[in-house]
């Protein structure tokens, strides 16, 4: 067992199989050895690390991601779809700032698999809609003057149907 | 460390209409720390003792800093209290807003400090329980709402919690309505970039496309970022090279014009645009509109016409941007300019016809009926090696390049390699495949070995012979360590390249066996027949996974993608199948004559036969257009990228057609130009009629 402490003090003790699926807790279990004790998460609140906890325990019999492989920019990679497992789908339906720190939590410690399926699910809510559906989805403002905004239609206008 | 505990509060209320009332706290909200003007602090809440109200500070007092807080809640619950113990009077508040401050502020007073009695929240009792003075709550709620602000954050997320349990569905309801919306924020802009970059990465063309059109910074993001356009490139169209990067830059592409051979910086200025242009997204936009131009019922390609003078059938073709290479049973190999249509070179040599030829950078094999191959440089236009050992022609060859070695070896020959970068074979190597019943193997000579033309010796590329076939060997395709023959004897022969064994002889077909495919992918192979049948093999087993039927006459061509195979046969039809189950998808219809020759890709195959050129979207199985029909014959035909370069006869003599699709759309008239290569080079711009294309009647 290892003890993770998040940012607002709040402790987690978890098995070293769950704590592993973090890279970078793997590693500094490797480096200080058996006896961890507690770990220090910084950055990351107790709601976020209970839910990224929840994440690793459910995964924690999964195959672990090949060092060599992570780049994401190979051929094979970039034809996986954006298809994503249904455990994982309805553990990811919550809210956008969640989504967010679920993401940043999964990059800085270094959880590819979640760090993928975040990335996936951001780009799901994305994938197929309209300018103006993504303004609504993300609520961003239209920042462009008219101009600017028919110019950039006319830059885009290549790859719409016709 | 101070510790403040506070004794859990559960609502009074049992009612099934607030849904979070039976819900325990969570770890995280039950024991966490925090900071009060720099002192740490300590909160746990003690198991839920429904009756008791009190909370206890431990070790003294909560600090100087939450004695405000502390003492302002100790008042506002008196006053709370005394406020309870007035007359109640007057109007029924069906107002559930003021129901529901009152509710907030004892719980969070509560949770401060100093808990008192919840209200009763039952909705019948709601009626006994609705005189609560105005006069109150006008200086209750803005001193609750003040506590609340000073509470430290996580403090904030208990209080917050219990007040959810005292909540109703509709009030719930109402907080989703208010905090979902409210919590959608733009992602992508406040991602570091290289998220930003993971996002975008699983993004289709068009979806980019719109994303750059939703906000200054979407536009800045997804313009940015070369190197998603270049991956959507290389997995949907083509490997992006350094020459078409430079190709790009110097005709100055862009997303909304053809760019400019010209290179006057006047013409690009005229038409500002918005975007800072990104190489990457300017070629993918280029090459998916070439795509669609291939598959316009409408196109207008230019065409070349390269007169070759002579009568002899073209039996082999390949090319690239930069050269095309014909042989023929004259027995000549030409080059030709890809540009320009005019004749480079002509290798000559081979005293029979070549029957089979590849090259890879500057370096030809030919393979002829005059049972030697030879090796060119085609740069220099000479021949550097000839490799005798056949005694009977050599109608196929396959030059195999190294691959990784975990590539390479299928699962059982598979050794235990510690080197990742280990490639098989070490370095390119020559099959060649022929009518005297064997398969040769030599090392392909690299620039700067050794030079042999000495015919009357064995050449030391040679390295091994490969036999067994009992008639003429007719195909060969290899790839790393597996190499398939098929042959006149009906069977398709597996080989390991290493040991020189026969791994698998496949018996089935009971005709002669004219093609032979690998698919290393799958570790299958794929073979037709004169016996009408496609077959797909396994190769781990050697047996016949499908016999693909359908064909009513000799399968002649075969060839694989990574979605598709396809067959041609003498029936005047070309088949499209599923290469994992072997399933029929189109039947390609309406040639009058056998296939002599097609190529295909992920979206379109083109095939010819006697007098025309047809081109069919693969997907649909519709003929998209006839893309030339003033011929004879049409002997071989290749495509990449915006060019189709077909070998034909005409007026009893050969021909190539170069057909060209990188046009603007809407803005080209097809144009022929003819290049005499016999005589000295003639050149005639003139719209060619007879060239125009019919338009599809899919």
């Amino acid at each position: 067992m290892v003890t993770l402490v998040s940012s607002d003090g709040v402790s987690f003790n978890v098995d070293q199989k769950v704590a592993s699926r973090s890279a970078l807790i793997k590693n500094m279990m490797e480096d200080i050895g058996e006896d961890a004790g507690e770990i220090p998460v910084p950055n990351v609140s107790s709601n976020v690390l209970k839910k990224v906890i929840e994440y690793c325990t459910y995964h924690k019999d999964d195959p672990l991601p090949q060092s060599g492989e992570d780049e994401g920019t190979s051929a094979a990679d970039k034809k996986k779809s954006t298809v994503i497992d249904d455990w994982d789908y309805n553990f990811l339906q919550v809210d956008q700032e969640m989504l967010f720190e679920i993401i940043l939590t999964a990059n800085y410690l270094d959880i590819k698999p979640l760090l993928d399926v975040g990335c996936k699910t951001v780009a799901n809510m994305i994938k197929g809609k309209t300018p103006e559906e993504i303004r609504r989805t993300f609520n961003i403002a239209n920042d462009f003057t008219p101009e600017e905004e028919a110019q950039i239609r006319r830059e885009n206008e290549w790859a719409e149907d016709r | 460390m101070h510790t403040v505990s506070i004794v859990r509060k559960d609502p009074k209320s049992s009612n099934a209409n607030y849904p979070l009332r039976g819900t325990d706290t969570p770890d995280y909200l039950s024991q966490f720390h925090f900071d009060v003007n720099g002192n740490e602090l300590q909160f746990v809440e003690l198991g839920g003792e429904q009756t008791s109200t009190s909370a206890s500070l431990e070790n003294g007092t909560l600090g100087a800093a939450s004695d405000n807080a502390t003492s302002r809640a100790t008042e506002l619950s008196k006053k709370r209290q005394a406020s309870c113990s007035l007359p109640r009077q007057k109007k029924v508040p069906r107002n559930d807003l003021e129901i529901e401050q009152t509710d907030e502020q004892q719980t969070s007073a509560s949770n401060v400090a100093m808990p008192s009695p919840p209200p009763a929240r039952e909705e019948e009792e709601e009626q006994q329980h609705l005189t609560i003075p105005h006069a109150n709550l006008r200086d209750e709620i803005p001193q609750l709402l003040d506590n609340f602000d000073d509470l430290p954050a996580p403090v904030k997320n208990y209080v917050m919690f219990q007040l959810l349990r005292r909540c109703n569905r509709r009030n719930l309801s109402m907080v989703a309505d208010i905090v979902v919306p409210a919590l959608r924020c733009d992602l992508l802009s406040i991602f570091p970039l290289e998220l930003a970059t993971k996002v975008l990465s699983h993004l289709d063309y068009k979806t980019l496309c719109a994303a750059s059109q939703v906000s200054k910074s979407w536009n800045s993001i997804v313009e940015s970022l070369g190197a998603i356009w270049k991956g959507l490139s290389e997995s949907h169209q083509a490997p992006v090279t350094d020459a078409d990067v430079a190709r790009a830059t110097e005709q100055k592409w862009d997303y909304t014009t053809w760019g400019s051979e010209d290179t006057d910086p006047s013409i690009v200025e005229s038409t500002p645009l918005y975007s800072k242009i990104n190489l990457y997204k300017s070629i993918y936009r280029r090459r998916h509109l070439i795509r669609r131009n291939w598959m316009d019922p409408n196109s207008t390609p230019d065409s070349t016409c390269i007169r070759t003078g002579r009568e002899a059938v073209i039996t082999c073709l390949q090319f690239d941007d930069d050269i095309i290479v014909t042989a023929s049973e004259d027995p000549w190999i030409n080059v030709y300019d890809t540009k320009t249509g005019r004749q480079r070179s002509r290798l000559e040599g081979h005293t029979g016809g070549v029957w089979a030829l590849q090259y890879v950078g500057d370096t030809l094999v030919s393979g002829s009926i005059d049972r030697t191959v030879r090796i060119w440089n085609i740069k220099e236009a000479r021949c550097t090696h000839i490799f005798t050992g056949h005694v009977s022609t050599v109608r196929s060859l396959s030059i195999l390049t190294p691959v990784p070695m975990s590539h390479a070896m299928c699962a059982t020959a598979r050794t235990e390699s510690t080197d990742p970068d280990e490639m098989y074979p070490s370095r390119p190597l020559i099959v060649t495949g022929s009518r005297d019943k064997t398969l040769r193997v030599w090392k392909l000579p690299l620039p700067g070995e050794p030079e042999w033309l000495d015919q009357s010796t064995q050449d030391p590329y040679f390295m091994k012979s490969l036999q067994g076939h009992s008639n003429s060997v007719r195909a060969v395709n290899g790839y790393g360590d597996t190499l398939v023959s098929g042959s006149y004897d009906t069977t398709v022969r597996v080989w390991s390249i290493n040991t020189g064994k026969c791994k698998f002889v496949l018996s089935g077909h009971h005709k002669r066996v004219y093609a032979a495919v690998l698919d290393h992918q799958r570790n299958r192979c794929i073979s037709g027949s004169l016996d009408w049948n496609v077959r797909v093999w396994c190769l781990e087993s050697g047996s016949c996974l499908y016999t693909l039927e359908g064909h009513t006459s000799l399968v002649g061509l075969l060839d694989l993608n990574r979605s598709w195979l396809v067959s041609a046969a003498v029936d005047w039809t070309l088949r499209v199948w599923d290469p994992e189950t072997g399933g029929n998808i189109h039947k390609l219809e309406g040639h009058a004559e056998a296939i002599s020759c097609f190529q295909h890709d992920e979206y379109k195959v083109v095939s010819g036969s006697a007098k025309c050129l047809k081109l069919w979207d693969i997907r649909t199985g519709k003929l998209v257009k006839d893309l030339f029909t003033e011929c004879e014959s049409i002997w071989q035909v290749r495509f990449s990228g915006s060019k189709l370069v077909a070998a034909v006869q005409k007026d009893n003599e050969a021909y190539l057609r170069i057909l060209d699709f990188d046009y603007e759309p809407g803005t080209k008239t097809e144009k022929t130009v003819y290049v005499g290569n016999e005589d000295d080079i003639k050149v005639e711009d003139e719209l060619d009629t007879a060239a125009a294309p019919d338009v599809a009647q899919s």
